[in-house]
């Protein structure tokens, strides 16, 4: 039986669900709403969400299931639910620029935004693979609208389109997966899973139903992650979605992604951790190398931070394959700070952003350092916390995904990590060359005054080197957010 | 003589609907087609986890396939919506038009 009372647990999910079909409600009467009260109340409604998650892992915060095993409460959700909603938060603030110069409807915007948030924090509580694939769809049935948001523009169709369909081939690709584990093991609850699939490996029983499940599994959740070789639509997804929801599908998309690929390969599946170690390393190698290599090549900002989004999963996933406590707790530091770092970065891409496609290539940044030294100096913190130089987040979060990587003994994938992350150097600070080093000429785009862009924009960049000088205080709170090890 | 009817049957009957699936969403160039293709994989999978159900006589397969079936609906309204955003700028729903990025 099921106790009532412990919907109180998922108060901060409902809340936030009625809060965005309010909205959707709200902008779809007569002339709509206007961007700023859309946008006030998006983020107010976050804030109160984040109080409700606060209070609801008070009320009732522990690694046990509720309502029947649908779900967990525990201090890794608690963390991961945070920052999805920090996250959520600095996407609304640098989204308004483009609903206004292009006139599309805010409310629906927000709400979408805000239904997609929703199925995030369900899907880092998920403890079924029931409960985990349906609020995953719901992110990602949210992100497609909103990637073809600019309803007007051929490539913001095509982007939703591409997304849309891949996407929807991965969740095929998934969900096989999970009917084949739920057929070997009779269950989808991710903790019952383990323990049958325990008895099952050691006992030989069932192996291609386990092995075909597991691997499908998997690759559905690379593919959302972003690794290569399942990325092919990363690129021009990123290009084609309107900037700030590029931003909101890299970082807080991202997030959500990986905290399921970690809940499951660690909670569900450490009977088989040997194989999964040994394919995430290879994805993980093949994400390094190609995402740097590829991002080489491009003159197109955007679809630079693309290709270097590529490379970043693979970063991430050698926190996840070294299924140690130094990997998990450096994967939720990198994704705390690569957050911060990715919404920075695409905040002064849209800032920059002339009409809704122009100002996006490198020679757009030309003497951007004269023109807005604010601009110039955020973006420079940006690529060198991507570079992952010293003092910035992304050197210390780099540092403590190869150093757990080292300690567990998968040296040959750390040592991919840092001679990508020194080809990285050169892509990353072609910009910094741009903005610096060459004179702007007249075609180049001015800066527009935005000032919740600036500020959004101006928080990250300090955030990043704040977490470069003093870590230590966040490396603690993730070091007490981990999920039992396989 | 009457051939008995197992659960590997229906695991191969869905694994070809599968394999069609994928091979129609990566090959076929038609959008609606594509439409069809991926709730043909998402079938397959309801063809697996009922078989499952059947097996292990346990309902959380059953269960679980009127989900996929909801979320199939979800997604069919949000691909059809997509295509026809596109079909108004192309007046086409062939893929090969959509050509405008490339990476």
């Amino acid at each position: 039986m099921i106790d009532p009372t412990e919907f109180w647990l998922l108060a901060p999910e409902i809340f936030l669900a009625v809060a965005a079909m309010l909205l959707l409600v709200a902008g779809s009467i007569g002339r709509g709403v206007r961007n700023r009260p859309a946008a006030a109340v998006a983020l107010l409604s976050l804030v109160a969400t984040a109080l409700l998650v606060l209070w609801a892992y008070g009320k009732g915060g522990s690694s046990e299931a509720f309502l029947a095993g649908m779900f967990v409460l525990d201090s890794y959700a608690l963390f991961l639910k945070l920052l999805l909603l920090i996250a959520t938060g600095l996407t609304v603030t640098i989204s308004g620029r483009f609903l206004e110069e292009g006139g599309y409807r805010p409310g629906e915007y927000y709400s979408l935004i805000l239904f997609a948030a929703t199925g995030m924090l369900f899907m880092v509580s998920g403890y079924s693979l029931l409960s985990i694939w349906i609020s995953l769809e719901l992110m990602a049935l949210s992100s497609y609208i909103l990637a073809g948001y600019f309803k007007r523009e051929r490539k913001s169709n095509e982007a939703a389109l591409k997304y849309f369909i891949l996407g929807a081939l991965s969740s095929g690709v998934l969900l096989y997966g999970i009917s084949l584990l739920y057929g070997a093991t009779g269950t989808v609850h991710v903790g019952e899973l383990a323990a049958r699939l325990g008895d099952l490996v050691s006992t030989g029983e069932q192996p291609i139903l386990i092995a075909v499940g597991w691997l499908l599994l998997a690759i559905g959740l690379y593919f959302k992650v972003a690794a290569a070789p399942f990325h092919v639509w990363t690129p021009d997804v990123y290009v084609g979605a309107p900037t700030p929801v590029t931003a909101f599908l890299a970082s807080a998309s991202k997030i959500a992604s990986f905290a399921i690929l970690i809940r499951i390969l660690f909670e569900a599946l450490p009977a088989l951790k040997a194989d999964w170690q040994l394919i995430t390393a290879l994805v993980a190698c093949i994400s390094m190398i190609w995402g740097n290599l590829a991002a080489l090549t491009q003159d197109n900002v955007k679809r630079m931070l693309a290709y270097s989004s590529i490379g970043h999963a693979g970063y991430i996933l050698i926190g996840v394959l070294c299924a140690s406590e130094e990997g998990l707790w450096a994967v939720l530091f990198y994704l705390l700070a690569y957050a911060f770092i990715t919404l920075g970065a695409f905040g002064t891409v849209i800032i920059l952003e002339q009409r809704e496609y122009a100002g996006e290539t490198y020679s757009d940044y030309a003497g951007l350092a004269r023109r807005s030294p604010f601009l110039a100096a955020s973006m420079l913190v940006f690529m060198v916390a991507l570079t992952g130089i010293p003092p910035t987040g992304g050197f210390f979060g780099k540092f403590y995904l190869f150093a757990a990587a080292v300690e567990a003994g998968w040296i040959w994938v750390a040592l991919v990590g840092v001679l990508t992350s020194a080809i990285s150097l050169f892509f990353y600070f072609g910009i910094v060359v741009q903005m610096y080093l060459k004179p702007s000429e007249d075609t180049t785009p001015r800066p527009m005054p935005a000032v919740g862009l600036a500020s959004t924009i101006a928080i990250c960049a300090i955030v990043t080197v704040l977490l470069g000088l003093v870590p230590g205080p966040l490396v603690e709170l993730a070091k007490a957010s981990l999920i039992p090890l396989p | 003589m009457m051939l008995e009817i197992t659960t590997t049957h229906y695991l191969l009957l869905s694994a070809v609907l599968f394999a069609i699936g994928a091979a129609g969403i990566l090959v076929r160039r038609n959008m609606i087609t594509v439409l069809m293709s991926i709730e043909l994989v998402l079938n397959s999978v309801n063809l697996n986890l009922i078989a499952f159900s059947y097996q292990l006589s346990d309902l959380t397969g059953q269960i679980f396939a009127v989900f996929t079936i909801a979320v199939a609906a979800g997604e069919a309204a949000v691909g059809l919506g997509i295509l026809i955003a596109l079909f108004r700028l192309l007046d086409d729903t062939h893929l090969d038009k959509a050509t405008e990025l490339h990476g």
